[in-house]
């Protein structure tokens, strides 16, 4: 029985998520793990929670990086495998940011290759991988009928975003946009029959979103804000709001609809509830905001297989001030 | 109700109010009307879509004032959005399993449900005949042809109908189950790369869409002897396989039955067909590029339009001044001034013996850049943007470039009036709001995005040199070309910004100048630049006969929408200089050799001192 794909979501909840401190993660994850996967990354998020585990209770390490990226990384990639060394085997699996396909293929590999995976002790830090990747990673985990309580899910706050910026209204992390594409096994039924309602999970980046949506020009718009926030500081939800506001402003007759960033089961219930309000439209889902309502979307696509999930790459990323590390790590199983 | 927002997307429009806001000044509009296989190529916002929903049925039984069985074609309208044909997902077939034939039968079965579904909503005339051969069609041509590509009648379901409508829909619904079935295998093809494998109906243009549509098209009630027009809405959605498949069917020139209208946003790449030759216009389609009608002749024809979209919005969002030129009021003071100038400038021609018309030409080529000039002397802040004249040239044949702004005016001046304690009914936007916005827009949605691409991709650099040792050094390379690549189209645009600017405050005959031809042929590196900035929107190309009329150069129009960050005359973009493409390619290297190479020695050291118009006479319906 796969592990996701029959769990309707409302038992989800049922599954509380822990907020721990960072510091405290050994004492939580007091467990040998046998694949603990991660993605390296131009943010520094992206050894925060390895360098917290006992790395010597992991038996394989799954470094994963977007090749393409590499040359913003500030050598992020090799102190996370510095840092993983101790685990009895690391593995690096190169990911591209802009080859989807490869992408898939890589993580598929891997997959693949772990034998008896069902039985096999997982652990996903969540924090870096881009949504693209973590979706994928996250359909492939699915599909290997691996029992939910045998993955584990990581992810470490940042304590601000766009920090290389001190005005909030200068604060920006991408410019521009590459292009919108589906993401790959979360395709869905796009009905010729149907009208279209786009669904952004709006994050900092107002910009981005407005492009998506004038590219894809929806006959209904539903711009979701979070109601709560995992950054440090709170006025982070205060900016998350305004730029909402800004955004629902600029696209009159926009729906919208507020979905948690801490409880990804929460975030799929605010989306549940969003989308049954459109019972004859293509849903087409853009999560663009922390990596935690993404897998929420995950999990409401699962469910429901007509939904489709886009991404939208940015031209280009904020690598200088992306985010800094937040002291807070979020432990869930789905 | 803001007329600037679009409430509605165009394909929902209702065909009343389609038509009442359709703006029919384009004359491209009656060559897309003619049968032939046509590409529509314009930016977004240029009209496309609207000028497809105009040739749905709906739209032209009323236009006509005929019954849909006596129109002269039968418009189809397939919109074509980023990520429902353009799967991700379907990557994996190429050289996996049958790329080219699962794509045809992706791009058939959407359309043929488009296709159903459109027919179900056409008024046909329901008579005494129409329906048996509805009827026989559905049981010995649809259905059939469905088995014969693999369809499995569903043994449990009788499907039976009573009207057209019900009998269109019918065949709507089971050709979207066949495309919902695909759909699970699209989504599955990941957990089965190894070993991909469909086994569903196979839907192609051959086997399927064209000898059911041509059947169709002997039913009664359809028009007789007319073509049915597939228009397929921003074909740059679709993917590579996809293009090919349609390439290959545009080819077949089946123009009496089936002829493809096919709208792109500049981007529809590929030509080929899966025969591996091309299609080629005139020979396979003909091509209608929107924008060309602005910048190449017919200047008035752009403002007519502009004129009655916006007048047909504000009469739709109830707004009591529909005159433009009221609603989007200009400083006056300043445009009194100007006009002072132009009459003073006009009389003064004609007491030298000039005639009416060249007086005025003389008039309105000298009256507002010597306004800029002598009184404001070229302090852009003091030169007031405001006024529809002006916002219509600043938009640069760009529909949603005058749109976007307009919106952004029109909510301004709502929350000024509020604030005011005013009645927040809008009746015109102040002169100071529109120049506000317009200037706030110019640098934002241009210049300062320009500025944004540059900072990221330093900090890219940057981040890079850190590594050492361990930098992917192709990747670098990439990227500092890049770089280079942008730093030197800003330095482009700065120099060309900066030049116009020292061609208007000079005292050159034609100081209106907003483009430039490149004599000879630019190399490389100067190519490369040159279509990025093309690639970003910041100019146009045309090509034009060069100057010595033995072959032909490239013409660069700077987009208008920069003329509030530079400070020019956004009407100014009739006038153009020839200049050596090696001064540009050391403008884009070192800005400031040129820059002071003009001040030093003058515009016409650099650039070709004759001028030059991109019309032929100025004309006064332009004005």
């Amino acid at each position: 029985m796969q592990f996701l794909i029959v769990v309707s979501i409302h038992y989800l909840s049922k599954r509380a998520m822990r907020k721990i401190e960072l510091k405290e993660l050994r004492q939580n994850i007091d467990f040998d793990i046998d694949y603990f996967f991660c993605c390296a990354s131009f943010e520094e998020r992206c050894f925060s929670i390895a360098q917290y585990l006992d790395v010597t209770r992991i038996k394989n390490s799954i470094v994963c990086y977007n090749e393409d990226q590499v040359n913003s990384f500030k050598g992020h990639e090799l102190k996370l495998q510095e840092i993983l060394k101790a685990s009895q085997n690391l593995i690096t699996i190169r990911l591209n940011s802009d080859k989807p396909l490869s992408t898939a293929e890589a993580l598929l590999k891997e997959l693949t290759a772990i034998e008896k995976i069902e039985t096999k002790r997982i652990v996903v830090d969540i924090t870096t991988f881009t949504h693209e990747a973590l979706l994928i990673l996250f359909r492939l985990l699915s599909s290997k009928k691996i029992p939910s309580s045998n993955i584990t899910f990581l992810y470490n706050n940042a304590s601000d975003y766009a920090v290389n910026e001190i005005e909030n209204s200068e604060k920006w992390l991408t410019v521009g946009v590459k292009e919108i594409r589906s993401v790959i096994g979360y395709s869905g039924f796009m009905s010729p029959l149907k009208k279209n309602l786009l669904i952004v999970l709006v994050g900092f980046e107002p910009e981005r979103t407005k492009k998506l949506i004038d590219n894809y020009e929806p006959h209904a718009i539903s711009l979701g804000v979070g109601n709560d926030y995992c950054a440090d500081i709170s006025s982070a939800i205060e900016t998350n709001k305004q730029k909402h506001r800004e955004l629902v402003q600029q696209y009159p007759n926009t729906f919208t609809f507020e979905f948690s960033v801490l409880e990804p089961s929460e975030a799929a219930e605010a989306l549940k509830k969003e989308i049954k309000k459109f019972p004859n439209y293509n849903i087409i889902i853009a999560p663009m905001n922390n990596k935690i309502s993404t897998i929420g979307a995950a999990l409401l696509a699962l469910d429901n297989t007509e939904l489709q999930l886009c991404y939208v790459p940015a031209r280009y990323y904020n690598t200088d001030g992306y985010s800094t590390p937040g002291s807070k790590c979020y432990i869930f199983e789905i | 109700m803001n007329p600037f927002h679009s409430t509605t997307s165009t394909d929902e429009l209702t065909a009343e109010n389609a038509v009442r806001l359709f703006s029919n000044v384009f004359s491209e509009f009656n060559i897309l009307l003619n049968p032939g296989h046509t590409f529509l190529n314009g930016a977004r916002g240029s009209g496309k879509t609207m000028m497809l929903r105009l040739m749905q049925p709906d739209c032209q039984e009323i236009i006509s004032k005929r019954k849909i069985s006596h129109l002269k074609f039968l418009g189809i309208y397939i919109g074509v959005k980023d990520t429902h044909l353009k799967k991700t997902d379907l990557g994996f077939l190429k050289n996996r399993h049958a790329e080219t034939m699962l794509n045809e039968h992706l791009l058939v079965s959407h359309m043929a449900t488009k296709i159903f579904s459109q027919f179900s909503v056409a008024q046909f005339e329901q008579d005494a005949i129409c329906l048996p051969q509805l009827k026989k069609f559905f049981d010995e041509y649809f259905i059939t042809h469905l088995e014969d590509c693999g369809w499995i009648k569903p043994a449990s379901i009788q499907y039976e109908f009573k009207t057209l409508k019900d009998g269109f829909n019918l065949m709507a619904q089971i050709t979207d189950k066949i495309l919902k079935s695909f759909s699970v295998f699209e989504r599955g093809i990941i957990d089965n790369l190894e070993k991909i494998s469909y086994s569903g109906a196979v839907l192609s243009y051959g086997n399927f869409l064209f000898p059911i549509l041509k059947q169709l098209k002997t039913l009664s009630c359809f028009p007789q002897n007319v073509p049915i027009y597939l228009m397929i809405d921003d074909a740059d959605n679709l993917n590579r396989v996809q293009k090919i498949v349609l390439n290959t069917w545009i080819s077949m020139r089946h123009i009496g039955s089936i002829c493809f209208k096919i709208s792109t946003q500049l981007n529809y790449n590929q030509f080929r067909t899966l025969h591996g030759d091309r299609i080629e216009t005139p020979h396979d389609y003909s091509e209608i590029n929107i924008a060309d009608r602005y910048t190449t002749s017919s200047k008035g024809f752009y403002k007519e339009r502009v004129v009655d979209v916006v007048q047909k919005r504000l009469e739709f969002a109830g707004v009591k001044t529909t005159d433009p030129f009221e609603f989007f009021r200009p400083d006056v003071k300043q445009e009194e001034r100007v006009k002072e100038l132009f009459e003073k400038y006009k009389s003064e021609q004609i007491a030298k013996g000039k005639t009416e018309k060249q007086a005025y030409d003389y008039a309105y080529r000298y009256a507002r850049p010597d306004f800029i000039r002598d009184e404001l002397k070229g302090n852009r802040d003091k030169y007031n943007y405001a006024g529809f004249e002006q916002l219509v040239h600043i938009s640069s044949g760009n529909m949603r470039q005058f749109i976007e702004p307009a919106k952004i005016m029109f909510d301004n001046m709502k929350t000024k009036l509020e604030e005011a304690g005013e009645s927040n009914e809008v009746g015109f936007i102040s002169d100071k709001i529109q120049d506000e916005v317009i200037k706030k827009y110019s640098v934002d949605e241009f210049y300062g995005e320009f500025e944004k691409l540059l900072k990221s991709n330093l900090d890219s650099i940057k981040d890079e040199e850190m590594r050492g040792d361990n930098a992917d050094v192709k990747k670098v390379e990439e990227l500092k070309k890049e770089k280079k690549n942008i730093e030197k189209l800003k330095n482009l645009i700065d120099v060309l910004g900066n030049t116009f600017k020292r061609i208007l405050l000079s005292d050159v005959s034609e100081r209106r100048v907003f483009s430039i031809a490149i004599q000879d042929e630019p190399n490389e590196e100067l190519n490369e630049v040159l279509s990025f900035g093309i690639e970003l929107g910041y100019f146009q190309k045309y090509v034009i006969g060069n100057k010595y009329g033995t072959g032909k150069a490239q013409l660069l129009i700077l987009n208008r929408i920069l003329a509030p960050h530079f400070g020019l005359d956004p009407s100014s973009f009739a006038g153009y200089k020839f200049v050596k493409s090696g001064e540009l390619s050391s403008a884009i290297d070192n800005p400031q050799v040129l820059i002071s190479k003009i001040r030093s020695r003058g515009v016409d050291a650099i650039f070709d001192s004759s001028q030059h118009s991109l019309f032929k006479q100025e004309s006064h319906e332009e004005n």
